[in-house]
């Protein structure tokens, strides 16, 4: 094919492969959009482009694929629209929201690589964690104004090897809290940092993120994960293994046998299914607000309100009690119950993206789904 | 108790600092020190390389059970957040 010449001439090179892949890329920002660019000039067969984000007037310094007519437009749809005018062969796709709200377990598993060109720890922790339970392979971009580094993790050819979190300090755990009062409801007055970037280091990122994608199917690809790591003043690089922690928050611990479900999010329908029997306790993806509690020692009678929705949609705000005005109510909020205890709602809805059972050696993902869907 | 003299410098190596340090310090320990002592920047957060081997250092992890030797040189890069 004409289109792919220069290719072709390379010996190693293996267009079919590059056609067959199917990549997911996660934040369509400025190393987004250098990622999505590559691809689709490489010849990549099938890209999806994730970003709940809209384009502003400032992107524009740093986002090849947008122009002052997209500001305002959702970034995805014009990152997509791009990649069509660069290569009508490639089939693109666009979801506007984030990882976890707008990806299924299908979605991702049926990719062959993610790439996470996010803004942000707590996003890169939840795409790692998808992507190591569902044996995906990751690939992770970041930037400042100077600095690059781009990551891959082969979870797919190899599940034992280490994951974002395994090199993670305790400071960015500290970080993440800030956002967050106790027991994850969101802080009020939270504002978050702007870093740093330029076009310079973005197109450095896309293209070793894309290099790192393109040489990863090479017979003499370096094996484990692995980090670049580059200074673009200094013009210098390094090559880093990743080594793996027997601490991770993330993948210490994880059975290595795996058995992943979908089902109705109804605790009716989950103990039904199955959960009845069960021995262990579940786990949930997402920390829920069980219920606000007032002390018995305030002179005040709200009493116990039941909740059981995600914490992240409440702020400590709603502490403050619609009785006497005092902010004096205490959020009961967990992301493990036995049984017996998610039996006590009865009629309400398990919220999070997926639950987590480990039953003899063998852990069930179990995804969740709303409404009436049949599988 | 162990200890184990390296040389600590920053990612743009304008600052290095030869040391000895207990092998029972962390990786964070170290980036600590380094954050503090040479007032890099707080609202950062930090990796520590042994570029010996070109690999990581845990950061919840003692030294001396990573294999850091006397003589070793260890960087400290920032964790890249933006996209």
């Amino acid at each position: 094919m004409e289109r792919y010449l220069r290719h072709d001439l390379i010996d190693w090179f293996d267009q079919e492969h590059l056609r067959a892949t199917r990549a997911l890329v996660i934040g369509a920002g400025a190393v987004g959009n250098e990622v999505v660019k590559n691809l689709a000039l490489l010849g990549v067969g099938a890209i999806t482009i994730v970003d709940f984000d809209k384009i502003e007037l400032h992107n524009l310094t740093r986002s090849v694929l947008f122009s002052e007519d997209d500001v305002g437009k959702y970034k995805a749809e014009v990152a997509a629209d791009a990649v069509k005018k660069l290569d009508p062969n490639c089939c693109v796709e666009f979801l506007i929201g984030d990882i976890w709200d707008a990806v299924d377990f299908s979605r991702l598993r049926n990719s062959t690589v993610v790439f996470s060109c996010v803004d942000g720890f707590i996003a890169r922790i939840r795409i790692n964690q998808l992507c190591s339970l569902l044996g995906v392979d990751l690939i992770n971009s970041g930037i400042d104004s100077r600095y690059v580094s781009a990551e891959i993790f082969p979870f797919m050819r190899d599940p034992e090897v280490a994951c974002y979190e395994c090199n993670l300090p305790p400071s960015v755990y500290q970080r993440v809290g800030e956002r967050f009062s106790c027991g994850w409801l969101k802080k009020v007055a939270f504002e978050e940092k702007k870093v740093p970037t330029t076009a310079i280091t973005a197109s450095y990122a896309g293209a070793l993120a894309t290099s790192l994608f393109l040489y990863s199917f090479r017979e003499d690809a370096a094996s484990g994960a692995r980090r670049v790591f580059l200074d673009s003043v200094a013009h210098t690089s390094s090559s880093i293994s990743l080594s793996k922690s027997p601490m991770c928050a993330c993948c210490a611990g994880q059975a290595k046998e795996r058995v992943i479900i979908r089902a109705n999010r109804r605790i009716d329908d989950l103990l039904l299914d199955g959960m009845a029997s069960l021995r262990s306790s579940i786990m949930v993806s997402d920390p829920i607000l069980v219920s606000w509690e007032t002390p018995i020692d305030f002179n005040c009678e709200e009493g116990r309100e039941v909740i059981f929705a995600l914490a992240s949609h409440f702020s400590d705000a709603d502490a403050t009690c619609r009785r006497c005005g005092l902010k004096h109510r205490l959020a009961v909020i967990r992301d493990q119950f036995t049984v017996e205890e998610l039996a006590e709602f009865r009629g309400m809805k398990l919220p999070g993206k997926f639950a987590s059972i480990e039953e003899d050696g063998t852990q069930i993902l179990v995804e969740l789904y709303d409404g009436d869907e049949h599988e | 108790m162990s200890e184990v003299s390296v040389i600590i410098r920053t990612a743009d190596q304008t600052r290095k600092a030869e040391v000895t340090l207990p092998g029972s310090h962390t990786g964070a320990d170290v980036i600590q020190a380094a954050v503090d002592n040479w007032a890099l920047p707080k609202d950062t957060d930090y990796s520590l390389i042994n570029t010996r081997v070109a690999k990581t250092i845990q950061p919840t992890i003692a030294l001396d059970t990573q294999g850091v030797q006397d003589g070793d040189v260890l960087e400290v890069q920032p964790m890249l957040v933006a996209g």
